[in-house]
């Protein structure tokens, strides 16, 4: 059930990115809301129960994009897998963390793709918009990431609630 | 002398002539000063009062359903406003569409080959690369290579394609090139996308003549795009003392942020109308 939850908030995401941000104008410089899910996903869950979420928003990302294959689902990977190292360093509930925590994962994203870019020779080394477009989507992820995790935390927290209830009064029913 | 009764009708002859006489000068000359102005003066007020109430109370009443009608009535001016304003979108939506599709069908009627008008239905999740989804797919004889047009130019190419929906590569990407020439001078080069919704022209020889302003079209060499189509106009030339190209900037005629319906080309064609140099 908790899958599902993830997969659902992830699909979600994904059409928001791609058939609501751009009608929107002042979204246009938002960053990639799914790595806020990931970093989410790296705070406060297991390895083992979210490897399989993190591999399908990879490739779900890295399909409707024009992305070289593989490269929100190589960032999504390491993104988590940094996430998950930074808990054991760090409380997850650190307040400063948690901040910080989607601003720096859109630093290392946008490092990762400017990176591959030019590695690939397709772009001129780092003009002025990239820059512009960076510095932007760096901005928007330090002013809203943590209200995003918390958020999703939140949701979440209302979920578990709604399903606990749910099973809880079925098996005493079932039971009784 | 007098009857009883001849007595009493003249006394009451005489009462009704006295009060009438009464009644008369009192009504003209009556004083407002001395008792009768001390009796106005004290009942007056209360009269004012009571007068005054009785007014507001009515006014208040008389208004409350005054406000019930014209706020009822304001509702449903509002409902009527926004149901023309609804409808006057619809209107401005449906001509503007009407447009666009008769600029579409416009361009249809020059090529032999078949088109295919499809609509955007998604955008990239980033903004690092420019690649639109659109609403055609395998089942509407779409492939993989088809390329991607409007009125005003190339939009890119069909890189990946499902049963009912494809991804378009836009010019703009990073990953896309088109071989192209300058329309006035017919020097060759590759059109590469850049960031920003814009393009370079790349591999243009130094000897050769290029100006600011002038027309980027399709070569038709690189087999996808046919021959002569509108890809944008110099924006910027420079010339490296060490390089033996151009650096040449092409701002593209097709305005990429506004893209909603396009064509796709089912196979690429050798000459575009109006490019037979």
């Amino acid at each position: 059930m908790t899958f599902l939850f993830h997969i659902v908030v992830c699909l979600i995401l994904v059409i928001f990115q791609t058939a609501v941000k751009p009608q929107v104008l002042f979204l246009g410089g938002l960053y990639d809301v799914l790595t806020a899910y990931i970093i989410y996903l790296g705070l406060f869950h297991r390895v083992r129960e979210i490897l399989p979420i993190i591999l399908i928003s990879g490739m779900t990302m890295d399909t409707i994009s024009g992305a070289p294959m593989g490269l929100f689902l190589t960032t999504y990977l390491w993104l988590f897998l940094l996430t998950r190292w930074t808990t054991r360093l760090i409380h997850q509930d650190n307040l400063v963390l948690r901040f910080f925590a989607v601003g720096i994962g859109v630093v290392i994203q946008t490092g990762v793709y400017i990176g591959t870019t030019l590695l690939l020779g397709k772009a001129t080394l780092f003009p002025a918009p990239t820059l512009d477009v960076a510095l932007t989507q760096i901005l928007w992820a330090l002013g809203t990431g943590a209200i995003l995790v918390t958020l999703f935390r939140y949701l979440h927290a209302i979920w578990e609630t709604v399903l606990n209830t749910y099973f809880v009064r079925e098996s005493a029913q079932r039971g009784g | 002398m007098f009857s009883k009764k001849t007595v009493v009708i003249i006394g009451v002859f005489f009462l009704i002539i006295a009060n009438i006489l009464i009644l008369s000068v009192i009504s003209q000359r009556f004083p407002t000063t001395g008792p009768g102005g001390f009796t106005i003066s004290v009942l007056a007020p209360f009269q004012e009062v009571i007068a005054g109430s009785s007014r507001f109370i009515k006014g208040i009443w008389r208004h409350y359903f005054n406000l019930i009608l014209v706020s009822e009535e304001n509702d449903q001016l509002k409902k009527q406003l926004a149901r023309a304003q609804e409808m006057k979108n619809e209107w401005v939506e449906a001509r503007m569409a009407s447009d666009r599709m008769r600029r579409l069908m416009d361009i249809g009627r020059d090529f032999d080959q078949e088109l295919i008008y499809a609509e955007v239905i998604g955008r990239d999740p980033t903004a690092w690369f420019k690649t639109v989804m659109i609403n055609k797919g395998h089942k509407d004889s779409v492939a993989v290579g088809m390329p991607v047009l409007v009125p005003e130019g190339i939009v890119g190419q069909i890189v990946d394609v499902s049963g009912r929906y494809a991804k378009v590569l836009l010019i703009v990407d990073q990953n896309s090139a088109v071989d192209a020439l300058v329309q006035r001078t017919r020097a060759r080069g590759l059109v590469k996308g850049e960031f920003a919704d814009q393009c370079r022209l790349e591999f243009v020889l130094r000897k050769e003549d290029v100006q600011i302003g002038d027309a980027i079209v399709s070569s038709g060499l690189d087999k996808v795009f046919p021959k002569g189509l509108p890809i944008g106009e110099i924006k910027d030339v420079a010339a490296e003392t060490t390089e033996m190209f151009y650096t040449i900037t092409v701002a593209p005629y097709v305005d990429f942020e506004k893209l909603e319906e396009l064509l796709v080309l089912r196979s690429p064609m050798d000459v575009a109308p109006g490019d037979d140099k």
